[in-house]
């Protein structure tokens, strides 16, 4: 037998992974990996693979209770066109549309979709106690964790054309991250925080984003506080009477 | 079928659904966002619904929809796990995030791998996602994803094969210190 032929081969390697060998194939298929350090450190490769894949994206069972909840739910959240800046974009396009290459582009899609054209777009605007609760169920964890003032100003100038800087917070208040959760907007952005190790989100968004179904709460001692400047609208979600962490927001000057 | 039905059906696939979700769009907790819109959609179109055929196919349908849907809005404007504006100073550099992780020993080493993981995951198509994601995640079996999916049997095991390969070989381009010491 040559090397060649002593070698396992990638089908081999998947049928073993994929255990859809027979006993014969398998004992034969082991008997010869344990000669084969190549083969060996694939497969265990493969294996840290799969469980990598596993940590990642297995399913949250809190999604599963949120949809029980919503189909529970005595009235369904409204569903609705996404607003602000990607509608207007839509108005110019629709505009822009009595051209023939735009005609045909619609109908394209017209006819992809049959009879679910009436489908909604996928942004709802949302209260923000919803999401604060959700958040907090689901571990407060944010996007990612930011401790770095220049990404932080850099992001909310992405978002919200805006750069933000949030000044040291007073003993027992902590900035944790970003989050982009929705609410107002699609580009809305989260600050998960804690004060005395109470979670607490503050949300950003252009002040045009702003709606008054964000507001609303139906839990008395959940409190969602609104501030605006700079073009920016600003809400703070937490179970106190007076907001707390969004007084420390400003523009960043180095970004000006 | 009532709201009771409806919410133990979908109970009974969510997994699924948001598999399929989060290898469409590429990202877990826009998978998450998209379920939960796909099933206030498919709730509000009940009524379409033919009582004896295949809820599964028909949620997924949606679920399909609203991701393309998503990614078709949201384009270059998509959000990432790791802090977004860090993507334009090269994908190499360390993710703020991870630094958290970096004094917890094994988890640090399981977090830079899952970084690595998730970067190469973005090469795939979103069929092949999809089909790798069912099968290591959920444990389907080809034939499940076939139906699930709509695609043959052999096209999805294709696609995980070839996903595996492909991972493989670039998770093992990243750790040149582990293939040294191999010898």
């Amino acid at each position: 037998m040559t090397d060649h032929e002593k070698r396992l081969t990638a089908e081999q390697l998947e049928s073993y992974l994929d255990n859809t060998m027979s006993p014969d194939e398998k004992s034969d298929f082991e008997r010869r990996l344990a000669i084969d350090p190549q083969a060996t450190r694939q497969i265990q490769l493969q294996r840290d693979v799969d469980a990598g894949l596993k940590r990642i994206f297995d399913p949250p069972q809190a999604l599963a209770d949120e949809i029980q909840r919503l189909v529970e739910a005595e009235t369904l959240p409204e569903v609705r066109p996404v607003l602000g800046k990607s509608q207007s974009h839509r108005r110019v396009w629709l505009a822009a549309a009595l051209s023939l290459a735009a005609m045909a582009a619609w109908a394209a899609v017209a006819w992809q979709w049959g009879d679910q054209e009436e489908l909604e777009p996928l942004f709802q605007p949302r209260p923000l106690a919803n999401i604060y609760r959700e958040t907090v169920a689901r571990g407060f964890r944010p996007y990612y964790f930011c401790e770095d003032d220049e990404r932080f100003a850099q992001t909310f100038l992405e978002r919200q054309d805006v750069p933000l800087r949030l000044t040291s917070l007073p003993h027992g208040q902590r900035m944790v991250g970003l989050s982009y959760p929705g609410g107002l907007s699609q580009d809305t952005t989260a600050m998960l925080c804690y004060v005395d190790e109470t979670p607490v989100m503050v949300f950003v968004d252009r002040s045009q984003a702003d709606q008054s179904i964000v507001t609303a709460s139906a839990e008395p001692e959940l409190k969602v506080h609104r501030r605006e400047f700079a073009g920016l609208v600003i809400y703070e979600v937490l179970p106190l009477n007076r907001a707390v962490v969004m007084e420390h927001l400003s523009v960043a000057s180095s970004h000006r | 079928m009532g709201r009771r039905q409806f919410a133990e059906e979908f109970q009974t696939i969510y997994r699924r659904l948001y598999l399929v979700a989060a290898g469409i769009v590429g990202d877990r907790t826009e998978a998450e966002d998209i379920v939960q819109e796909a099933a206030v959609v498919a709730f509000r179109k009940l009524d379409k619904f033919q009582a004896g055929s295949n809820f599964a196919a028909w949620v997924t349908a949606i679920v399909k929809h609203c991701a393309a849907n998503y990614n078709r809005k949201l384009g270059n404007r998509r959000t990432f796990a790791t802090d977004p504006s860090s993507l334009d100073q090269g994908g190499d550099q360390p993710a703020t995030g991870r630094s958290i992780d970096t004094s917890e020993g094994l988890l640090a080493i399981e977090s830079e791998f899952d970084d690595d993981l998730f970067r190469v995951l973005q090469q795939l198509s979103a069929d092949a996602r999809c089909c790798l994601l069912l099968r290591t995640v959920d444990g389907l079996s080809y034939a499940e994803i076939s139906s699930f999916l709509d695609i043959p049997a052999g096209t999805a095991m294709s696609h995980v094969h070839r996903s595996k390969q492909l991972i493989r070989r670039q998770i093992d381009v990243t750790r040149p210190s582990e293939k040294a010491s191999d010898g």
